[in-house]
């Protein structure tokens, strides 16, 4: 309970913020439709969709490391994670409080990828779905190595390093 | 009955004492001020209090509660309000207060009910809807002292709670402490003389890592044969001999 109590405000905290919004979901859809526009303007092979899609989709969670790792050093540096610490909470509270708001995000932004992959030609079939699945893994690694950068380093330098 | 009895309690790090030996008893309704100048332990005592960083040495019971072998009892009895402001700052007033008091184990509807409760006493429903990062750094102050008794600790730390406050804000501010005077206990650090004299029961002075005085402002002024407390502050937090 106290987990999800804690994971309803870090998801707020990231959905509040535009900017965020706009990083997470708009940028990967437009590097997506940019690389397309490449693609079908030169003769070669480079960015075919079928590649693309996912490719964009695993950048795409390089966001979700810089959101939580962005959160966590905030919260260090504003003395709000000292507030935390004080109150009855378990590690198993901090670590899925800050993870678990991230999957949505992740879910939401592989499927906005593949939605507009199918706009642009992506075949629709079942293997779409399997790749949803496979790159969950890949989200939580990036959600964790946010976690992490957020525990060590401050709120500019997890900037750079995410 | 005892609210905090600290127990040869020392937080060394690597080899500089922050805190040495500090024994310390404090009542329940008690209003307890740590004075100190700055780095003399007042903070690292407080965060051993209420289980931010363990001890090196020794042990404080809370409420009869060790801070080493139980720590999660005592952080449900306490609750904190730390040196910088400490708010969510895209949720509003409100949703600060609903957060910490679901944290602390309350379902929603006493959460709600207890929000309503604390905004009324702490005045706080002009900005009840706003997001905490557009208020001024005094109702930021409010808010995180709010955000630190709606959990309804028996025992308050309010780390120089009126730091870089103007002197209508310091003084709205302590009117809130006096209003909870007895019916908590408080701990109370600051580095303005006036507010420790004006709102505490007893007065520690602390100094290089050593509580060097206890007593109320009188029983220093007496100690110290000041004509006034800063006198008596400045003789005790000074370089002066131990006068435990």
């Amino acid at each position: 309970m106290k987990t999800l109590v804690l994971a309803s405000r870090n998801g707020k905290e990231i959905l509040r913020d535009q900017i965020n919004l706009f990083f997470g979901i708009g940028f990967p859809v437009i590097l997506l439709l940019l690389l397309t526009i490449i693609q079908s303007n030169v003769p070669v092979v480079l960015f075919p969709i079928d590649k693309l899609a996912s490719g964009i989709s695993v950048f795409g969670f390089s966001f979700l490391s810089l959101f939580s790792g962005v959160l966590i050093a905030k919260d260090r540096t504003s003395s709000f994670m000292l507030r935390l610490f004080a109150a009855p909470l378990t590690s198993s509270d901090f670590i899925f409080g800050y993870t678990l708001p991230m999957l949505p995000m992740a879910v939401l932004q592989v499927v906005a990828c593949f939605a507009v992959a199918f706009l642009l030609g992506l075949d629709v079939n079942m293997n779409v779905v399997l790749a949803i699945i496979v790159l969950m893994p890949a989200a939580i690694l990036f959600i964790a190595i946010g976690l992490l950068a957020g525990s060590i380093f401050n709120e500019k330098q997890v900037s750079g390093v995410c | 009955m005892i609210a905090i009895q600290t127990i040869d309690l020392t937080k060394k790090y690597k080899e500089k004492i922050a805190v040495n030996s500090l024994n310390l008893t404090i009542e329940q309704g008690e209003l307890f001020a740590l004075l100190g100048l700055n780095g003399a332990g007042k903070t690292t005592t407080i965060k051993m209090l209420s289980c931010l960083t363990k001890p090196t040495n020794g042990d404080a019971m809370i409420l009869g509660n060790s801070v080493i072998s139980n720590p999660m009892k005592v952080k449900e009895l306490i609750n904190v309000s730390p040196q910088e402001t400490a708010v969510a700052p895209s949720l509003t007033v409100r949703e600060n207060l609903e957060f910490i008091a679901r944290i602390y184990g309350n379902d929603k509807k006493r959460s709600k009910q207890k929000v309503e409760d604390i905004i009324s006493s702490l005045e706080l429903s002009s900005i009840a809807e706003e997001k905490a990062k557009v208020l001024s750094g005094g109702w930021q102050r409010r808010l995180s002292i709010a955000m630190a008794l709606i959990s309804e600790p028996q025992i308050l730390f309010l780390d120089e709670p009126t730091l870089g406050f103007d002197v209508i804000a310091r003084r709205e501010l302590w009117n809130v402490i006096k209003r909870l005077k007895s019916k908590i206990t408080i701990i109370l650090t600051t580095h303005y003389l006036e507010e420790a004299e004006s709102l505490s029961d007893r007065i520690g002075v602390m100094a290089k890592g050593e509580l060097r005085a206890i007593g109320t402002p009188n029983e220093l002024i007496t100690q110290t044969n000041a004509e006034r407390f800063e006198d008596a502050f400045i003789a005790l937090a000074g370089e002066g001999e131990i006068r435990l």
